[in-house]
């Protein structure tokens, strides 16, 4: 599999690669399931939910093997496969939900279970993986509310600077000290943060003697601004200065000193160099080749807003809805709680690897072959004709026999050996027995149809086969 | 006979649909049940046997190595029997002594009758004798219900031998050129033009310059660069430094060194040059510690230096080992004087550097060979190679012959670098 533009998915160790020994039987399961849940859209009219969910499926499969990746591109890519895929399987879940009811929603459910398993097994897709890329698909989706608290508290803590600080309603020299003690501290942080020793021609030992001094200096003024705040502010809470502010020189003093034009340009450098540090903080970060805990996050929010967002407004606003900050305010509420969906419902795979439930090295053929079986249940709910049924079933059980036969080459003989030959008659041979199954069955219906009606046969039909379920225990050993 | 457990899913597929077609009352889920039943019951009918007729075939080429060389290794398993086999999987057993570095042991194919399965790979040599075992087969049915194992007796080679003396073939040919005997200055018997001189009574015949006398009427002798015996240590460095491979499976640096000396010391004797042997950094009979075989030539000699050079691999030195400096020194005061001694060590640390221009005080003539261990694709690979590259300039600078033996060069090659074009300066006894 590979993307036509950004990083390649068949890497060198992934399986699946040319001449490895799962690419033909992964080759045969891939186009069973298309055929199967092609047939079963077309037959039960659901052809573009069953798509559009199927569509989803891969796109998850692909972001989560992508987010795998170090390197920037790959975590871009991957989180832009990753959350507009899971809104698209959610859609088309939802969709066939709509116009099928319950059968729909296996239907559409069962497509995307098999694409994603399938594309999963051909990118090589582990438990490991998937952990994480569960944890870079969370990060996106909570960084959106990560983000509005610290801005609130930002904003907050700005508006009161401003209201306090910079524009009192009286003038106070309290607030001028607490002023410059946020400046001077800001300046301080900046020169700790900036990376000096690059930008100015000097050495690193006197650099760091200068920063040692500018640290003592700065802590020293800082101290001092606080402690001066806190006495002028009690003294100037109890009322103790009304009188020595009224002194005439002294109070046209304060009034200069307590204007916006004084005290602006300290604000603004405060603002500025608290910028500055974070900026060259994070700027730090990115550049030390670790950025995947800033650069996950950040492209996660972004990949869920940036395609969604402006085609659910489109949508929308075709249809009347979406006007406005609230209509927009709206589509991002939704985006954001089908996103927190979605990732509930990802989490659930590395949890049922975590508990066993699902194997982890045939976990994707398991999600594959299970996806097949699902799509049969919903097929049979949406009375398509019997045959699609036993095909979608049939599938599971080809992706299931070549899948897991492939994956056993691959443990047995390792991925040198050319084995496509052997994959082949394989396939060829499970494709058969499954063409027999299908034709057995509808065989059977047939047979059934013309007997009679559901009851009496429906009851021999359950006993036959629980019969040959519990002697086929026993047999087995 | 075993059935393989793939087709629980389908018990539990089949219980599902039946449970849900029940309960929902949906007829076709029912029926559909019937298809992983289906394969369910062809998994439980289907056999494999064991007893089926295969032949194996192995062939190791070359059988003899010298340590680090690759050896490929070729196994055919053929259908000898009348029906075909749909899944054959072999996979040959290697000895676990051996890595395998390309290609694979493994192979798997379905085998018309006569057919043959393929399976070719590389290991490389390492020092002792290694011995294949049965390649293992694992034959299944159509479908691959069931499946059987057996062991395939192979023909052809078992054995892997390595060995220090293992020639290769361009050593054989071609090594008196070029660790041969050592030209120098003077004039005399030997091969290569020197002079000419005015003929003397006792001169043999075939050296008098017949065009000369036919146009000047005069006899005159050819002189040709005499060529001389000389003596060579040779000092292989074994110490716990030096016992370090390029990768898994690989020979140690003490292997490759061991190998490259005992080739250097059969072409020296066979060139007639008197050939010492000293082994450093590990626990000798010697005073200091070293494991010492003076100078000299002839077969017996040639068979106690080859025993040496073998042991030098096997050698241990425990926490209590003599200072190699001093035993450096001792092969400084047990050397004959205006010999040539050759250092074998991978230059892992500076101990060599600071012994070569020890040996430089005394006015050895000076060799350093030495076999590189170190990977290039890691960022401590390539540090680490860059320090091994100054020691070899800092050896060079201290007057010694400095050959850096890549793994990509031939070792005949690195020899012919490391005597003929060092051996005039050898035998006048200065430095190059």
């Amino acid at each position: 599999m590979i993307l036509l533009i950004g990083p390649r998915l068949d890497r060198p160790s992934a399986i699946g690669d040319e001449g490895r020994a799962r690419a033909a039987s992964l080759g045969v399961a891939a186009v069973v399931t298309v055929v199967v849940t092609l047939a079963a859209g077309l037959t039960s009219g659901l052809l573009d939910a069953v798509q559009l969910a199927g569509l989803g499926g891969g796109l998850v499969a692909a972001g989560t093997a992508l987010l795998d990746r170090e390197s920037l591109d790959g975590l871009a890519v991957g989180h832009f496969c990753f959350m507009p895929g899971g809104l698209l399987c959610l859609g088309g879940v939802a969709a066939a939900t709509l116009v099928g009811g319950p059968g729909g929603f296996l239907l559409a459910l069962g497509s995307t279970l098999a694409a994603l398993g399938l594309a999963s097994a051909w990118a090589n897709v582990t438990h490991d993986t998937t952990v994480r890329a569960m944890k870079q698909g969370w990060a996106g989706v909570f960084l959106p509310f990560v983000a509005g608290v610290v801005l609130s508290i930002v904003a907050a803590f700005a508006l009161l600077l401003w209201e306090f600080g910079v524009a009192p309603g009286v003038p106070s020299l309290s607030t001028l000290l607490f002023l410059l003690a946020f400046t001077a501290s800001a300046v301080c942080l900046s020169l700790m943060r900036l990376p000096l020793a690059h930008l100015l021609a000097v050495p690193r030992e006197e650099l760091a003697q200068r920063r040692a001094q500018w640290r003592d200096t700065a802590r020293v003024f800082v101290a001092a601004c606080l402690a001066g705040w806190f006495l002028v502010g009690v003294l100037e809470l109890v009322g103790a200065t009304t009188g020595l502010y009224r002194t005439p020189g002294l109070a046209l003093l304060l009034g200069v000193l307590s204007t916006v034009w004084v005290r602006l340009p300290a604000f603004l450098v405060g603002v500025g160099a608290v910028l500055v540090a974070l900026l060259a903080a994070l700027a730090r970060r990115a550049t030390a080749g670790n950025a995947d805990w800033l650069a996950g996050p950040a492209l996660g929010m972004l990949a869920l807003f940036a395609i969604p967002f402006p085609i659910l407004v489109l949508l929308l606003s075709g249809r009347g809805g979406a006007a406005g900050l609230a209509g927009a305010a709206f589509v991002a509420a939704l985006i954001l709680v089908a996103g927190m969906l979605f990732m509930l419902c990802y989490s659930a795979g590395p949890l049922a690897v975590q508990v066993g439930v699902l194997p982890d090295r045939a976990g994707s053929l398991s999600l594959a072959s299970a996806g097949l079986l699902v799509a049969g249940i919903g097929a049979a709910a949406l009375r398509v004709p019997g045959p699609v049924v036993f095909a979608c079933v049939a599938g599971s059980m080809v992706v299931w026999d070549v899948g897991e036969f492939g994956l056993g080459l691959t443990v047995e003989l390792g991925h040198r050996p050319d084995t496509r030959r052997l994959e082949l008659l394989h396939g060829v041979a499970a494709v058969g027995l499954a063409v027999g199954a299908v034709v057995l069955a509808t065989g059977l219906a047939v047979l059934f149809g013309r007997v009679g009606p559901q009851g009496p046969v429906l009851s021999a039909v359950v006993l036959a086969v629980a019969g040959v379920l519990a002697l086929l225990g026993p047999i087995r050993g | 006979m075993n059935p393989t457990a793939r087709w629980t899913a389908g018990l539990i597929a089949a219980a599902v649909l039946a449970t849900v077609g029940a309960a929902a009352g949906y007829a076709s889920l029912l029926l559909a049940a019937v298809v992983p039943l289906l394969y369910l019951t062809y998994g439980v009918l289907s056999t494999a046997d064991a007893d089926v007729a295969l032949r194996a075939h192995r062939e190791i080429e070359p059988a003899t190595a010298p340590p680090g060389q690759e050896v490929t290794v070729t196994l055919t398993v053929e259908n000898a029997g009348s029906d075909p086999l749909p899944d054959v999987r072999v996979a040959d057993a290697v000895p676990e002594s051996l890595g395998v570095i390309d290609g694979s042991p493994r192979g798997g194919t379905a085998l018309e009758p006569g057919e043959t399965l393929w399976a070719e790979y590389s290991v490389v040599a390492k020092r002792g004798e290694h011995e294949f075992g049965a390649p293992r087969a694992r034959v299944r049915s159509f479908g691959a219900g069931a499946a059987a194992d057996r062991a395939v007796e192979a023909s052809g080679e078992r054995r892997l031998h390595c060995r220090l003396d293992a020639s290769a073939p361009p050593i054989e040919q071609q090594g008196d050129r070029f660790a041969g005997g050592m030209p120098t200055d003077s004039p005399g018997q030997g091969l290569e033009f020197h002079s000419t001189r005015p003929y003397r009574r006792d001169d043999p015949a075939s050296r008098i310059d017949w065009r000369h006398y036919a146009k000047r009427d005069e006899l005159t002798t050819v002189n040709y660069r005499e060529r001389r015996a000389s003596s060579v240590v040779l000092v292989v460095d074994a110490r716990p430094a030096s016992r370090v491979v390029a990768g898994p499976a690989r020979p140690t640096a003490v292997e490759l060194a061991a190998y490259a000396a005992t080739h250097a010391l059969e072409d020296l004797l066979g060139a007639g040059h008197e050939v010492g042997v000293a082994v450093v950094g590990a626990d000798g009979p010697d005073d200091a510690g070293l494991h010492w075989l003076a100078p000299g030539s002839g077969r017996d000699r040639r068979a106690r230096a080859r025993d040496l050079l073998a042991a030098a691999t096997e050698a241990t030195a425990g926490e209590n080992a003599a200072d190699p400096d001093a035993q450096a020194a001792r092969i400084a005061t047990l050397a004959p004087p205006r010999a040539q001694l050759v250092l074998f060590s991978p230059l892992l640390d500076d101990w060599p550097v600071e012994t070569v221009e020890t040996w430089g005080v005394r006015d050895y003539s000076r060799v350093v060979l030495s076999p590189d261990v170190l990977t290039h694709n890691t960022v401590t690979g390539q540090f680490e190679s860059v320090r091994r590259h100054t020691r070899l300039a800092n050896c060079q600078a201290a007057g010694a012959r400095a050959v850096d033996w890549s793994r990509a060069t031939p070792l005949y090659a690195v020899l012919e670098a490391a005597f003929a074009a060092d051996a005039r300066g050898a035998l006048t006894g200065g430095s190059s």
